[in-house]
């Protein structure tokens, strides 16, 4: 009777066994008790003794196959009695081929496990700033923005005491005289809580205020040829691929250009230093509907005109939407506020401290001009109103900047081919 | 160190030999006709059948482990399976003449000495018993599933719940005796006398001196037999063992009938080979392992070796071994010879021994030759024993078919019950006396010249003026622990304490100080510097159903008990799935000033491992306080104390130490000084230097350090902690224990976790270099000071006005120190 010889299981944990020798080849008579083959675990060599007398009828693995434990391997039985019953049904030929399978299958494993991950995590906004996880709640409670503030704790960390001085700070401004309010009869009050954003815009205003000397300087510039060349791009821009380009647009470029000659107002001042920078990062003002925002455009000195101006109505849009990244609303040189649209022709901007200047840009009004020979014309003029922290600039040079600035608008034709 | 025992000069020194006696080898002869007559056919018939049992059982895990399968029935086993086949008539003979009351306890090959002595026990047993046993352990659960059958008898019944319980416990059943969390290498049954098997080699031996200290001081009656293999007697904690087991007092200094042997043999099941190793001629000096026993003690250990493939010449020697017992004159030592058919594990290649010498053995199988003596004296035919044979098999395939059957035997389902382990790894159970007899002591306490010394101390450690007292004048951290020791001594009859120097010197220490008066032997006694066999044999007294406290004299010999400490210990109550207790007090002694090898604050490695509850007071209220509630506790407890403090009076506790008895719960951390700025968490000693250093951050830097005392270091609760860090914010964790690894670290991280937001500073830990702790003259370059911690605060947390550090303590150097492993 045809006896299958099994892989025997050893040990407790062991899933397959490898043939290392097969003692008797297949047509060989064997007696119970001979060596058929050698096989081994992780943990030992074996051998496998018959335990039946016959002819060995059939192998069914070449040595170094790796066969599962209780796998038929061979068969030992009379002469002429049919072996294959037993192969395993997995039907293996050769030893050769579940080796090279494993392998190859081990390789692909190998290749899922090396392929590239993507990462994880972005760089996240503001992580140079080392801020201990108590101060950046305390942070949040108080409104108080930690990029403007200086940490004390261990390798300049911003700990919780720093915030708790800054937000002193920023309340104790110049004590006003005591307001006593009126008490409202019935309903004439209602109470709306400041949203987070006004508390930020209202601490930073009066920071801003409080710290530092601010001095507002008035002038208006000819804005014929800026009107004469915005209708030209207005007429001829789409054929040139222009982007619609708006006064504030050239104003803007106007004053990057100007700046070139007057680094000191593209600057910022904080513990006792002023800080030029050697490009312009120009923080545009937006009116958004949860208040102030304002976003900053990045190198605007090495962008042409049109770069600009598609730069200004990017960061704008993004306002608008809220979709603004965070680290678009810091980093700012110099500021520029345009409240024209409105009618506004002169007022006093309030600085977007740290930094030393920032450019208010008025209506554009008719203006009456006496020309050579007595008779007035009118000419449209455009509001420039100049504010500068005289802790960094005095008036006088303040004037020669809005002077050539005002120049750079007159001949903005010029000013564009610079 | 008695008084009483002089050691005479002229006795020692004078010339002389020693004498040993002839130890007997394998002196049994006995015609089996005489022998027939002595036990009758029934006991003959049944030693057969107990030793075919076990030969069926083992037979049918070596299939189910090496060909998958046992009669046809499928099986898969994973977990490990160190089979007996070869050694059935040592452990049936063995068990014969043990009573249900006496005990064994054996190695990671005893499901043969499991079965022998269950079924022993089914036999002398009374049915109602039997039906008691059986219908109450867990609930009735095992026996519910085992069914009766029409017809079986009560013993019959019992036999199969003996083997059903034993294999669904290998198969890691929650039916098994110990709901699977003992497994194959542990299984036992103690209402059967069935004590834990141990899968440490030789981890048996000091667990069984204490079972039989127990029966001793309780005055249990039976017998305690300790099944170990040849290769143990290489373990350092088996010496340890006999030398404890063979201390002379106990026939010598021993009071009134205390006096006489331990109750105990150690039986050397010798098979010849630990694991691969062959102990005869390879591995081990002593050719007959009997020859021990002349080394231990002048009784020789009563040692002889004996034929362990005979069971009759078995229950002869255990018959006269059981009768020095009785006498008082144990313990025993025997060599039973025996042979391992099976490997040592399926996975064995028997690589190191002949086919021959296999084959020789097989040749002598010791159940065909018993069964064909029992043929040819017509005890009974070979049809009969043809007919226990297939009987057997049917046995053991109707248990293997219940133990496998997933719907009958689950296992635990730890993902749909998460707290079904965790639950058993403690017995938290609070229980003032383990025995109602009258406690045994030599006075009352009031008279204890201990007791009037402290009486006429402040229990505080301050006067009115809050100005601190001499040493002398007030209630000492070693007073306060004494205080809660001598009340359990008084309260629970079953206390006993030993260790080194715990008698008549009073501790190293000072501790027990007048404990000597009060307490027979019997209670209070030294053992030998075996640290190992010192904390083993309280595991086993513990287990056993006593309470104990004993005491490593230095935290720094803990290394010499790791195993009776971490794994017996610590593992016994969740191995037996709650059925088993651990009342063991184990008293560690902290030190300082005596170098690298007896000043180190190794607590971190006892909360390392599950099953210790772990405290470290560190004031003399805290310390009665915890004491008193470890020794109401069945819980296994490390009680760590530091030498730096055992002459401080109370200097946190405006009421100072009560004089009654009151508890502290374990595992409550507690505030000694309230602040606002920062929170100083300290372990151990290590309080009082964390308080000075919140002195000098009040003092200098006008900061306020609230104090926290952790007490208890296992188990834990962190509430007090995360509620004085939401006020702090910042928190500073100190103690004397080497800062790599130190437990502190742990608490840092868990406080992290649980309060990130709240922190100003990540959680910083101070601890001791990680050197060698150099002489005492250099202890301040080791230990933390107060000005570490006003460093590490300064460069860490909250950087101080004009502080300059002490050392360097940057990043830059820790990255340093880490690089070159210090």
């Amino acid at each position: 009777m045809a006896t299958p010889i099994a892989m025997p299981r050893q040990g407790q944990s062991v899933e397959t066994c490898v043939i290392l020798e097969w003692s008797k080849n297949a047509g060989d008579s064997v007696s119970e008790g001979d060596t058929l083959f050698t096989y081994e675990t992780d943990k030992a060599s074996f051998d496998f003794e018959s335990p039946v007398s016959g002819t060995l009828l059939a192998t069914f693995f070449d040595t170094g196959a790796d066969v599962a434990v209780l796998e038929n391997v061979a068969v030992v039985g009379d002469p002429g009695e049919d072996p294959e019953p037993f192969r395993p049904a997995n039907g293996v030929k050769t030893a050769v081929e579940p080796v090279v399978a494993a392998a190859a299958g081990h390789a692909a494993a190998a290749a899922h496990r090396s392929a590239p991950v993507a990462p994880v995590a972005a760089v996240i906004a503001g992580t140079k700033l080392r801020v201990s996880p108590l101060a950046r709640k305390r942070a949040s409670e108080k409104g108080v923005v930690l990029a403007s503030i200086i940490g004390s704790g261990p390798g300049g960390r911003i700990i919780e005491r720093d915030v708790l001085k800054a937000a002193v700070e920023t309340v104790a401004t110049p004590a006003a005289p005591a307001y006593v309010p009126v008490v409202p009869e019935g309903d004439d009050v209602q109470t709306v809580p400041l949203s987070t954003m006004r508390r930020t815009i209202g601490d930073r205003m009066m920071s801003s205020l409080a710290g530092s000397a601010q001095l507002t300087l008035n002038m208006s510039a000819n804005a014929t040829a800026m009107l004469g060349l915005r209708k030209r791009i207005k007429d001829a821009g789409e054929k040139l691929g222009l982007s619609n380009i708006t006064i504030n647009d050239l104003v803007s470029f106007a004053l990057v250009k100007t700046l070139r000659e007057f680094p000191e107002f593209n600057a910022l001042i904080a513990d006792g230093a002023l800080q030029r920078y050697r490009h312009v990062h120009l923080a545009v003002a937006v009116d958004t509907p949860r208040g102030l925002m304002v976003p900053v455009v990045r190198n605007a000195d090495a962008l042409s005109l049109n770069a600009l101006a598609q730069a200004i109505k990017k960061q704008a849009a993004s306002c608008q939407e809220g979709a603004i990244n965070p680290d678009d609303l810091s980093g700012g040189t110099i500021t520029i506020s345009n409240l024209g649209s409105f009618g506004v022709e002169s007022f006093t901007p309030v600085l977007n401290a740290p930094q030393v200047a920032l450019l208010g840009v008025g209506a554009i009004v008719p203006r009456p001009v006496l020309a050579d020979d007595g008779s007035y014309h009118a000419e449209p003029h455009i509001g420039l109103s100049l504010t500068v922290d005289h802790r960094a600039v005095d008036g006088a040079p303040a004037g020669r900047f809005l002077q050539a600035l005002g120049k750079a608008i007159e001949s903005i034709d010029l000013t564009v081919m610079s | 160190m008695p008084k009483s025992l002089s050691i005479n000069p002229e006795k020692a020194r004078k010339s002389g030999s020693i004498r040993f006696r002839p130890i007997p080898v394998n002196r049994y002869d006995t015609p089996f006709e005489e022998e027939v007559t002595a036990y009758g056919r029934e006991a003959l018939v049944r030693i057969y059948r107990d030793m075919v049992i076990i030969r069926e059982f083992e037979t049918m895990l070596n299939q189910i482990k090496t060909a998958g399968q046992y009669h046809g029935q499928e099986y898969y086993h994973a977990g490990p399976a160190h089979l007996s086949i070869g050694q059935e008539a040592s452990a049936v003979g063995q068990a014969y003449v043990l009573e249900p009351g006496d005990y064994v306890f054996g190695s990671h090959r005893s499901h043969g000495e499991i079965l022998a002595k269950g079924l022993s026990a089914i036999e002398k047993l009374p049915d109602d018993r039997l039906m008691e046993i059986m219908s109450t352990y867990f609930g009735g659960k095992i026996l519910s599933i085992v069914e009766a059958g029409k017809d079986e008898s009560v013993k019959q019944l019992a036999v199969r719940f003996l083997l059903y319980g034993t294999l669904a416990e290998i198969f890691a059943r929650e039916t098994g005796f110990n709901k699977g969390l003992g497994g194959s290498m542990h299984a036992f049954f103690t209402p059967f006398g069935i004590y834990p098997n141990n899968a440490i080699v030789g981890g048996s031996a000091d667990i069984s001196v204490g079972a039989a200290l127990y029966k001793k001081c309780n005055r249990e009656p039976g017998l305690v037999v300790c099944n170990i293999g040849d290769g143990s007697l290489g373990c350092g904690p088996v010496w340890e063992a006999l030398c404890l087991a063979t201390m002379d007092q106990f026939k010598k200094l021993w009071e009134g009938d205390y006096r006489g042997g331990l109750p105990l043999i150690f039986n050397f099941m010798n098979n010849h080979y630990g694991m691969g190793g062959q102990t005869m001629g390879e591995t081990m000096g002593f050719d007959i392992l009997a020859r021990i026993g002349a080394g231990v003690n002048p009784e020789q250990m009563h040692a002889e070796r004996i034929d362990g493939y005979n069971p009759l010449a078995v229950i002869d020697a255990f018959r006269r071994k059981k009768q020095i017992i009785e006498a008082r004159e144990g313990p025993c030592l025997l060599d039973t010879v025996t042979y391992r058919i099976s490997g040592h594990s399926p996975s064995d290649a028997s690589s190191y021994r002949e086919k021959d010498e296999i084959a020789a053995w097989e040749q002598q199988d010791s159940i065909a030759d018993f069964g064909e003596k029992l043929a040819a004296r017509n005890v009974c035919d070979s049809q009969e024993l043809e007919a226990v044979r297939e009987s057997v098999v049917e046995l053991i395939r109707n248990s293997m078919a219940r133990a496998t059957d997933d719907s009958v035997s689950p296992r635990m389902n730890p993902s749909a019950d998460p707290g079904a382990i965790g639950g058993v790894m403690f017995s938290n159970q609070r229980i003032e006396k383990l025995d109602d007899r009258a406690c045994e002591v030599n006075m009352p306490l009031e008279e204890n010249p201990r007791v009037k010394q402290i009486a006429r101390r402040s229990r505080k450690g301050v006067d009115a003026e809050g100005k601190v007292l001499p040493k002398g004048k007030a209630v000492q951290y070693r007073d306060a622990i004494f205080e809660a020791v001598a009340h359990g001594f008084y309260t629970d009859p079953t206390l006993v304490a030993y260790g080194e120097e715990n008698r008549d010197w009073g501790g190293a220490f000072a501790v027990y100080r007048g404990l000597t008066e009060a307490l027979p032997y019997n209670r209070l006694f030294n053992s030998p510097i075996s640290e190992g066999a010192i904390c083993g044999s309280a595991t086993g007294y513990g287990m056993c159903g006593g309470r104990v406290i004993v005491e490593l004299m230095y935290c720094d010999f803990l290394g010499r008990a790791g195993d009776e400490v971490f794994n017996q210990m610590a593992k016994w109550q969740a191995m037996s799935a709650g059925e088993l207790r651990m009342p063991v007090v184990l008293r560690v002694s902290v030190g300082s000033k005596y170098g690298a090898q007896h000043s180190q604050d190794w607590t971190s490695l006892c909360t390392h491992i599950p099953g210790l509850k772990v405290v470290f007071p560190a004031t003399p209220y805290d310390a009665k306080g915890l004491m008193n509630a470890a020794l109401v506790a069945t819980d296994p407890v490390v009680f760590f104390e530091s030498q730096r403090i055992y002459d401080i009076g109370e200097l946190f506790r405006e009421e100072g130490v009560p004089e009654g008895f009151y508890e502290i719960p374990i595992g409550e951390p507690d505030v000694k000084r309230e602040g606002k700025d920062l929170t100083i968490i300290t372990a151990g000693a290590t309080l009082y230097t964390a308080a000075k250093a919140a002195d000098i951050l009040r003092d200098k830097y006008g900061l306020e350090a609230e104090l926290i005392d952790l007490r208890s270091l296992t188990p834990l609760n962190y509430e007090p902690i995360l509620e004085s860090v939401r006020k702090t914010h910042r928190v500073l964790l100190a103690s004397d224990a080497c800062q790599r690894g130190s437990y502190l670290n742990d608490v840092a991280q868990s406080i992290s976790e649980m309060a990130f937001d709240d922190l100003d500073a990540p959680p910083v830990v101070v601890g001791s270099r990680n050197w060698i702790t150099p002489a005492h003259e250099l202890e301040k370059s080791f230990f933390p000071q107060p000005e570490w911690i006003v460093d590490a605060v300064h460069e860490r947390i909250l950087p101080l006005d004009g502080h300059q550090t002490s050392q360097n303590v940057t990043i830059e150097e820790k990255l340093r120190l880490s690089r070159q492993g210090i």
